[in-house]
Formats: structure tokens, sequence, C-alpha cells
């Protein structure tokens, strides 16, 4: 289940439980969504017990179109686990973590 | 530098120095063309060469070699750690040194003229430059493209331990989410198995992707134990995706090789330009071998090591030793052997031709004569004493003790036991390294262990037998064992093993961790044991030898190392036995003895214990398993002793032999009470009894068969986990038979429980205690039934006299005895025993008392005995007898001489009068309760107070706690402290130097008492021997008071 907030050119995306690949594909069509509005695009993942790699490759991608646009995909709320998980795959030194 | 005796032990060692020597140019040439990292294998191998001459070098006080390879050793240990470039200074300085190692080897008498200041010199520089610690590797995808740079710091510990490289390739969505896994639960798994160097998502690979689902690659460089294939199965990638990382700058694909290579291209980093190293360096040993078909041919029967063990030597380089040095003498007999095996064939052709057949069975006679002999021959040439090796070690243990302040005594045990030669001469450099870590590293300084409450002289112990038809050595030593935290600190430190699994490691894991490589624990890097090479290696030469090795070590209380060796070769003398219709071959090593029980007794010998068959033999009980039972048969037959037909065996416990009564028909039971085959010859129960190692059973089998030379053949690896079996042979009828480990099966049947071997290692060691005491008794009987002992150290003669030279006077019987009247005695008239039967001739046991002989009449005398004397003093104790024990089978009552003459001839018996209050206390020392008591007897006779110690140690204690001791009666052996020990220290201690020490033992001899007046004892006296003990105790406490 995926929440998304809108406000004042900011949208934060909070994806919850385990973010399997059905999900992957809501979480990337309300990044898509909060890009076309030309938003800055947040990801909560406080509420997140696991990303699949779909989920993953949907923030990749979003984080790759919002760099088009001189901007980076931020991402905070992270546990340990997934924390560690960004770590290995060298993407929290991509990513804006907050 | 005195004349070098050239002695064997030497002349071992200058070859094997030539032998370390001869390979290391190649060797050294072969690291400097390297242009990546060092190989480790190599310069390990050239380290260990080294290594071996320093230490063999230094305890033969060759100090000009060992000064130079020690130099060598160090500039290696650099290389091998990566902290020096193996560049032309470094291998040029070694080349040089290597050149004047031999020359000095050649010649080693010269060898301490030699100038070696300059090569130290070169080799210190060399030393000096350091490799740049910053340098980076590049790691490439397939593609060329440089995915990871790495530190060379980083990619060097990933490869410690022989873990393989590998750059895996994920694509996220195919590879991870449509195989149902998640990233992190994979990547979990990867750390499982291995190390994960560096990894990452290549974020920008594919550009924007957004609203595609597909390309998210996934790179990861791992370090894992795991080969290619299971690396595959691990990840479920395809063996495409994972790319062996082979130390170059390129990564090569299985299987891929050649177009790789031409392919790749990689981007060249630093030292890759230099010179590009042809892709299959890895894979091809650093000299040339020629096309494998030929090797096999070539060579005319390859070294005696077993199968598996040769494709690992070959991979290697050539290690292990082609040549053979075999004596010539040897040679010209195998040569004469070969010429009268032609002429045997020639004849026995001949005669095969002339169809005589008494001719034929005469010539098939000397052929197999011939035959019989050549094999011995041949064997001879290869099999060789242990002790060639165990020679040497007392020397090493010596020196090495010396030098570092310790004392050791080293044990050998079955240095006779023979092994192949090549065995021999491949086992001397690993064991030396097991002495030597035992001698460094585990025993401790003699205050440690004085403190610790072990006695002052450590022992080291090696230890050789066979054990299922293998060679077992065990190296073992009383010192303070591994240290299973520093292990794991250390391993943690050096991260050699991944943390995680290292917390759950058990003691016995965490204690085989010193065989990887590069480890060490002791503190200190010394010049003995080295920097953590040793173990690893020694684990090398026995893995390449077919051998296993196994540590068990306690804290505080020693380590034990048991190397378990192939005997090569094997052609071993074992027994037939059969089961049904099935052969079996058990080997003779183990068989103890073979028992028949006729079927009449079966009931009265063989019992059940719980669910154990157990037989008594000799009052013992022995453990039995029916070897049917052992192999799964599962209806078991019988012949009939008859009719000699096969029926099934209805009986389901061997100690009853009836079977089921329920199933029985009439007409059975009736045949059953008119011949009833359980009283047959034919029906005794069969056992084999068969040592397997710490303890024996009993192996039931249908037959017993004869013995028979067996050549052993290994059993294919598909029967590799049938521990009952040792291997296949081929029998003179052609029939294949498994030969049985004796030991598997113990181990398959749980026939050895821990507290089976505890108890049987306790009885062993009580055993042992007990022989230390043991003293000579003399056995003799005056009524034919009853069984005496005295301690022969208190018999003056033994005389033989016929009845009718035995006069009465006055009531007492005498005989005219050397000029003199000889009173005799008898124990019936003293003690509750049956009187002298009516005999032509007695024996006279003479023995003397105050100064006096008298004799003692006897019926017979039975046997002389050695035997631990620990007697029941409660069952038998009277007049004239102290208590009773077992010897020779018979309850035996122990004489007590003294008492004897005291109640018959009274007069004769002085005990000295002594007054406790100006004498002082006793303190008797002895460990064993029957000695204590009967010394304190005596003492407290004579009005003396007694105070009593178990140990030398717990008597120390009491010397300092209770006053008034005026001296001391000790046993000498005794456990924590012996009496030896314990007088030392007394004359150590200011306040009781001047205290009498009088030791009392059982240990007869010159040379043990001559070690007694060493260690400063005031007197020594044998047991039992109350009227010498008293009177020494009355001299020495009088001469106290005086003072």
């Amino acid at each position: 289940m995926i929440r998304s907030q809108s406000a004042g050119g900011k949208t934060s995306v909070a994806p919850e439980g385990n973010v399997g690949t059905q999900e992957a594909e809501q979480l990337a069509k309300a990044m898509e969504d909060a890009i076309a509005q030309g938003d800055e695009v947040a990801v909560d993942l406080s509420a997140c017990q696991a990303l699949s790699s779909s989920a993953i490759g949907a923030m990749i991608a979003c984080h790759n179109a919002l760099r088009a646009k001189g901007s980076r995909l931020r991402v905070h709320g992270t546990g340990e686990e997934i924390l560690r998980l960004l770590r290995i795959m060298q993407l929290d030194r991509h990513f804006d973590m907050a | 530098m005195p004349a070098m005796e050239i002695d064997e032990t030497l002349q071992l060692f200058l070859e094997e120095a030539r032998d370390h020597l001869r390979d290391i140019e190649t060797d050294l040439l072969a690291i400097e063309t390297e242009t990546g990292p060092a190989d480790v294998d190599l310069v390990n191998k050239v380290f260990r060469g080294i290594h071996s001459i320093k230490g063999a070098a230094g305890f033969f006080g060759l100090n000009r070699i060992k000064e130079l390879s020690h130099s060598m050793e160090n500039l290696l240990n650099r290389i091998r750690n990566l902290e020096v470039v193996p560049g032309r200074t470094a291998i040029e300085a070694l080349l040089k040194s290597a050149d004047v190692l031999s020359s000095m080897v050649e010649d080693p008498s010269r060898s301490e003229d030699v100038e070696i200041g300059r090569l130290l010199e070169l080799l210190r520089d060399a030393n000096a430059t350091r490799s740049k610690a910053s340098a980076t590797v590049d790691i490439p995808d397939p593609q060329g493209r440089v995915i990871f740079r790495i530190p060379e710091d980083d990619l060097e510990l990933a490869r410690k331990g022989g873990k393989n490289l590998f750059v895996m390739f994920f694509d996220m969505v195919k590879d991870i989410d449509a195989k149902g896994m998640h990233p992190l639960g994979l990547v979990k798994e990867l750390e499982k198995t291995g190390l994960i160097v560096e990894s990452r998502v290549a974020h920008d690979a594919d550009g924007n992707l957004l609203g595609d689902a597909g390309f998210v690659p996934f790179h990861v460089f791992y370090a894992t134990v795991l080969d290619h294939e299971m690396t595959c199965l691990l990840t479920g990638l395809p063996p495409s995706s994972v790319v062996a990382f082979d130390g170059e700058r390129k990564p090569v694909a299985a299987g891929k090789l050649v177009a790789a290579a031409k392919k790749a291209a990689p981007k060249p980093s630093k030292r890759a330009s230099q010179a590009a190293p042809p892709p299959e360096r890895k894979t091809a040993p650093s000299t040339p071998v020629a096309d494998p078909v030929v090797t096999e041919s070539d060579k005319p029967e390859p070294e005696a090591i077993p199968a598996g063990a040769t494709p690992r030597g070959a991979a290697q380089g050539n290690t292990s030793p082609s040549s053979l040095r075999v004596n010539v003498k040897s040679l010209d007999r195998l040569m004469t052997l070969a010429g009268e095996l032609v002429l045997s064939r020639n004849q026995l052709v001949q005669k095969v031709g002339s169809k005589n057949i008494a001719e034929i069975q005469a010539s098939s006679q000397g052929l197999s004569l011939i035959i019989s002999e050549l094999q011995e021959a041949v064997m001879s040439t290869r099999m060789q004493p242990l002790s060639m090796v165990f020679g040497k070690f007392q020397r090493v243990v010596r020196d090495l003790a010396q030098d570092l302040g310790k004392e050791i005594r080293l044990e050998v045990e079955g240095e006779d036991v023979e092994l192949d030669k090549a065995v021999i001469e491949s086992i001397g450099d690993p064991l030396t390294h097991l002495v030597r870590n035992a001698v460094d590293h585990g025993i401790e300084m003699p205050e440690i262990r004085e403190r610790s409450g072990k006695p002052r002289q450590a022992v080291v112990k090696l230890h050789a037998y066979h054990e299922a038809g293998k060679v077992v050595i065990d190296v073992s030593d009383d010192g303070r064992g591994i240290d299973t935290d520093a292990v794991r600190e250390k391993a943690a430190a050096q991260k050699l093993v991944d943390p995680q699994h290292l917390a759950n490691m058990t003691e016995k894991e965490l204690v085989n961790l010193i065989f990887l490589p590069g480890f060490s624990t002791a503190k200190v890097v010394t010049d003995i044991s080295g920097r953590g090479v040793g173990m690893d290696v020694v684990k090398t030469n026995f893995t390449k030898l077919g051998g296993v090795i196994d540590i068990e070590s306690r804290q505080g209380r020693g380590t034990r190392i048991r190397v378990k060796l192939p005997l090569t070769l094997a052609i071993i003398p074992s027994l037939l036995v059969s089961v049904q219709d099935e052969t079996y071959a058990i080997p003779q090593v183990n068989l103890v003895e073979l028992v028949r029980i006729p079927a009449k007794d079966v009931r009265n010998r063989i019992e059940r214990i719980g669910d154990a068959l157990v037989m008594r033999l000799r009052g013992h009980l022995l453990p039995l398993l029916k070897l049917s039972q052992v192999l799964g048969i599962a209806t078991p037959t019988f012949v009939h002793p008859e009719s000699g037909e096969q029926k099934p065996d209805r009986r389901t416990r061997v100690d009853d032999r009836r079977g089921p009564r329920e199933r029985e028909t009439p007409e059975e039971k009736e045949r059953r009470r008119n011949a009833d085959r359980r009283y047959h010859s034919e029906s005794a129960i069969n056992i084999a009894v068969l040592s397997a190692g710490t303890f024996q059973y009993g192996l039931i089998v249908d037959r017993l068969h004869e013995s028979e030379e067996i050549v052993v053949k290994p059993l294919g690896s598909h029967f590799r986990n049938c521990s009952c079996y040792a291997g296949a042979t081929i029998l003179g009828d052609g029939r294949v038979s498994l030969i049985l480990d004796v030991v598997g099966v113990t181990r398959y049947m749980n026939l050895s429980d821990v507290a089976g071997s505890d108890r049987s290692r306790d009885e062993e060691s009580r055993h042992r205690q007990k022989l230390r005491d043991a003293q000579s008794m003399l056995l003799f009987r005056v009524a034919e039934h009853e069984q005496f002992a005295v301690p022969l150290s208190l018999v003056s003669r033994l005389e033989v006299i016929p009845r009718a030279s035995i006069e009465k006077i006055g009531g007492r019987r005498t005989i005219q005895y050397r000029g003199g009247s000889l009173p005799l005695l008898e124990l019936s008239e003293v003690s509750q025993v049956h009187p002298l039967p009516d005999q032509d001739e007695y024996f006279v046991v003479v023995y003397a008392v105050g100064g006096k002989e008298v004799g003692l009449i006897v019926s017979r005398i039975v046997d002389i005995v050695e035997a631990s004397v620990e007697f029941d003093e409660s069952t038998f104790a009277q007049p004239g007898i102290i208590g009773s024990t077992i010897l020779s089978n018979h309850t035996t009552l122990l004489v007590d001489l003294y008492d004897v003459v005291k109640t018959s001839l009274p007069g004769l018996v002085k005990a000295p009068e002594l007054d406790a209050g100006r004498t002082g206390k006793v303190l008797v020392v002895d460990d064993s309760p029957f000695y204590r008591r009967q010394i304190a007897g005596y003492l407290k006779e004579c009005g003396l107070e007694v105070v009593e110690a178990v140990n030398g140690d717990e008597a120390l204690a009491l010397l300092e706690t209770t006053g008034g001791i005026g001296l001391v009666l000790t046993d000498v052996e005794m456990p924590v402290m012996d009496g030896l020990e314990l007088t030392r220290r007394v004359r150590s201690i200011e306040s009781l130097r001047h205290l009498p020490v009088v030791a009392i033992t059982s240990l007869s001899g010159e040379e043990a008492e001559r070690r007694g007046r060493e260690a400063g004892v005031d007197g020594y006296l044998v047991k039992l021997d109350r009227e010498k003990i008293l009177a020494e105790v009355e001299k020495l406490l009088l001469r106290r008071g005086h003072r």
C-alpha cells in the first residue's frame, strides 16, 4: 500500500509493509505522477519492511528522472536492514539520504 | 668451529636442504616474472623451504646458514604479506643468497667462514622497499568496463584462505524478483558463504528507465570458498553472469577463457600495462609438465601417494619427490630375484609342455618362493622404521628446551613402526614443526608450570602405532593447551573467518582454525616456530600423503595432535572371516585373539546388560557385536550341522539360544528333543576379539578362516560413507572381499561411548599408577590352597631343607645353618591359617629381624611377581597377616614377617622407644593409603606422633602450617608432586633446609638411589622394611634431638 502526500511542490511517497512487484508498480506510478507535476519527490520508508528489486528499480528510475532536472530523490525513514541494503548497492551515495 | 661430524641426521638435513634449494631458483624467477600481486602459493613454497633450512641449521649449530636463511625468510614473509613487491632488487637479493646458501649446504664444515654480510645488507635493502599502500586494483566486467576499484589490501584480504573471487552480475528484476528472491535475502545468503568485497547497483547503466520495469544491473565482487559451479547454484545465476577474477587485470569466464582473453582488452591498470601475462598462468604449474598421458606412461611407478592426493600434488608444482634413494645392495638383490624369476618361468613353461604334474608342482612351488622373496625385497626397499624420523627429535627437544629455558622430557614410543620410505621422508618436516610447536608454544616455563601445580619438567610425547591398517602418530604435550579465546581474537583480527561464523564455532572448530594459512597465536615471533607457517604447512604436507590431522586440546592440560597416515603399498596380513556366504578380512594388527564358545557354555559366558551383549573374558567384560547385525543382514541363517543345509536362524538373542516358542509346531518341538543342535559342536560361537584403539570388543562371526596376506585396494568414492569398510581385496580364489574397518564398525554401531572411553582411560591411568608402585613379591604356599606373599626385598635367602634336618628343641624348631642354628617359624603358629603338610622337603624363607636371621617354613615357592600392592587390610587382617590382594589370579595374604617374629620370638624384637615430645612429629607422605597406614603404624608403635599427606604438594603445605615436624618420610612416585621434587623444595626453603627427609620407595636400584641422593634425601629405604625404617627414623630423630 502506497500513501502519497503532495503539498507545496513536494510529494512524499510512503510505501508500507512488504513492497513487492505489484506495490513497486504503484510506487513507480506515484513517483511518476509527482515528477510529472514537477514536484520534488521524497520516499518515506519508515513503514516499509522490505523492498523488492522492482521497488529499488523504480526508485532508481525516479532518481534518474529527477537528476535530469538537477534534483535528487530524497529517501528518509529507512530502517537498519533497508539502509544496509542500500549501502551494499551503493545507492546511498546517490540518493539524498535524510 | 669443531670438526664437523657428518652423521646420519646431518646427512638427512643436507639432503633435505638440497631438495629445497633445487627448485628455489626457478620458483624465484617465476615469482619475479609475475606482474600481479605475488602468487601466494609459490612464495609460500619458497618460504617453507627456507624456513625448514633455517630451523634445521639452527639446531646443527650452522649459524651462518641460519642467519642467512633467516634474513631470506624475513624478506619472503614480507613479499608473502604483500608488503614488498617481488621486484628486481628483492629477487636479485634472494637469488644471490640462495646461491651462497647452496654452496654452504654443499660444504657445511666451511659454512661458518663464508662472508655473508653483503648479502644480509642486500636483503635488508630489499626489505626496506615498500609497495605503495594505496595501490588499487581495477575490477572490470566482461565487457572491459571498470566497475570496481578496490584497494589491493582488501583484495588480498579477500583472497586469504584460498578464496575464489568472482564478479557477479545480477539483473535485479530477472535474477532476483522473478525468482521470488529478495535483494536483502540474497545479500544475506551471499554473506553466509563468503565475503562481499564490493557491490553496487549500476544506477545509471541504462539511463532513465522510468516506467520501464526492465534492466537494473547489480554487480557484486564476491570472495568465497565455493567454486564457480557452486556459486552459480547458490545465486541461481547463469554461468555467464558469474565471472572468475583470477588476480590478473582481466576476469576470465569459465569455459570462455580464450575468447575472453582475446576480446576483453581490459582497461590497462598501472601494473598490468607493464607486461600482459598469459591468461592461463594460474592453471599451469610453475615448471613445465609434460602432456599428462606421457607423464603416466613415463613414470614407471609413481610415488606411493594415494590416488586422491596426486592431482593436487601435480597442480602445486613438483613438490613431491619423483625419485627415491635405494640402497644399491637392495637393487642388486632385486635384480638377482628378477633373474631367478625369469629362469623359473622358463622352467615352468617347459614343464607345462611336458604335462608332468609333479614337475609342474615343483616349479610352481619354486616360483611362489621367488615371488614371495621378491615381494619382500621390494617392500623392504620402501619400508623404513619411524626411528629414522624420531631419532633426531631427542636432540631437537633438548636443544630447544635449553634455548628457551624450559625443562622438557621427550618420550618416544613405537619408533619401530615401519612406513613407506616416501612417507617417512615426507613427514620429517611437518613432524619437526609439530614437535617444535609443542616445545615452543605448548610447554610453559617451569615457574609457570609449578604455579599451576604441574611438575617442572614437561613431557612431550611421540607415539606411533598401527590402527585399522593405518599408522597413527600422536604428538602430545602436557603444556598449556590452545587458548581458544586467543584463537578467536586472532582469527577475527586477521579476518581469516567471517565474524558471524566465528561466534558460532565450537571449541574444536576453533582449535582447528590454527591450520589456516598465516595463523599464529604466539605473541612473539621467534626463530623457532616461525610466524604462522607451520600448522598450515603441516596440514598440507600430511594431506598430500593422504593423511588426516586432528587436534585435541584442553586448556591448561595439554594438546594432542593426531596424525593418521595410510600404510601405502599396503599388503597386510589379515584374518578371513565369513558371515553367511560372504568373506570379510580383518587386519591382523587389530586382532587380539580368537575365542570359541562351545554351545553349552554360551549361557554362562555371554550375558546381556541392557541392550548390549557382553562376554566374560578372564574377569573382564568384553562388549560383543554380531557382524551380521553390523552389516544389516535382515534374515540371518545358519548351516545345519548334520544336513549341511542353510536354514533361517530364528534366534533373536545370542545369549538365549531359544527361538520364539509360540511359533513352533509340535513336530518341530519333537525334532528338537531328539537331536538338539544347540549342543552340537558346529553351534559354537566364534568371536574375534579386536582392538579398536582405546578398547577391545568381540565380533561374532559365522566362521573363522585362515589368515592371508591381502593387497589393500581402496574403495570407490561412492563407498566413502561406509565407515565399516577400510577397503577391498581380491582373494586367492578370485573373489572380492571387503576389509572391515575395526574402528569404523564401533563408530557405526556407537559402541564407543564417551563414558566408556573415559572409563577405560581412567582404568589405564590407574593401572599405570599401580605399576609405578610395583614391588617384587615372593609368592609361596604353606597349605596347598592358601597363597601368601612377602616383599622380596625383605627376604635374605631361600633355602631348601630336608625334613630330617629339622631339630625340635624346647618346643621350637631349628636347623643347623651356616655354623649356627636358625630358628624356624611356621605361619600357622601365629595366624589362623592351615598348617604345613607333611613333606620330605621344605622351603625356608630366610630373613633378618633385630640383627638375627630367622626362617619361615613353607611348603612350596610359587613365583616371584612384579605387582602393585594395594592391600585390603580389613578382610583378612590378623596377627602375622597385613592384608590381602589378588596376585596371579589367587587371593593372596601378605605376611607381616616382623609380626610373625614378634609373636613367636618376642625376645628378638626391639622396637625403639622414642619420645614424641622431644623428637617432634613425623610427616608420612605417600599416595597409597595402604603404605601410609603401614608406616604410620610402625611409627605410632614407637610412640611417635604422625602427620600424613598424600602428595608432595600437600606435604609442603603441611610443613608450612604444622609446627614441630622433625622428620619427613616420603614415597618417591606420587601424583602432583613426587618425593624427589618435595625433597628439593624442602632443601630450598631456608627454615626447612636441615629437616631430615627419607625416601621410602618400592623403586630400588642404584640409579633410583643416586637420583634420591642428588635431590637431597638423607636416607633411601624400601617399603615395608619396618626394621630399617625404624632404625633410620630413630637415628635421624635422635641426631636431630641432640643438635
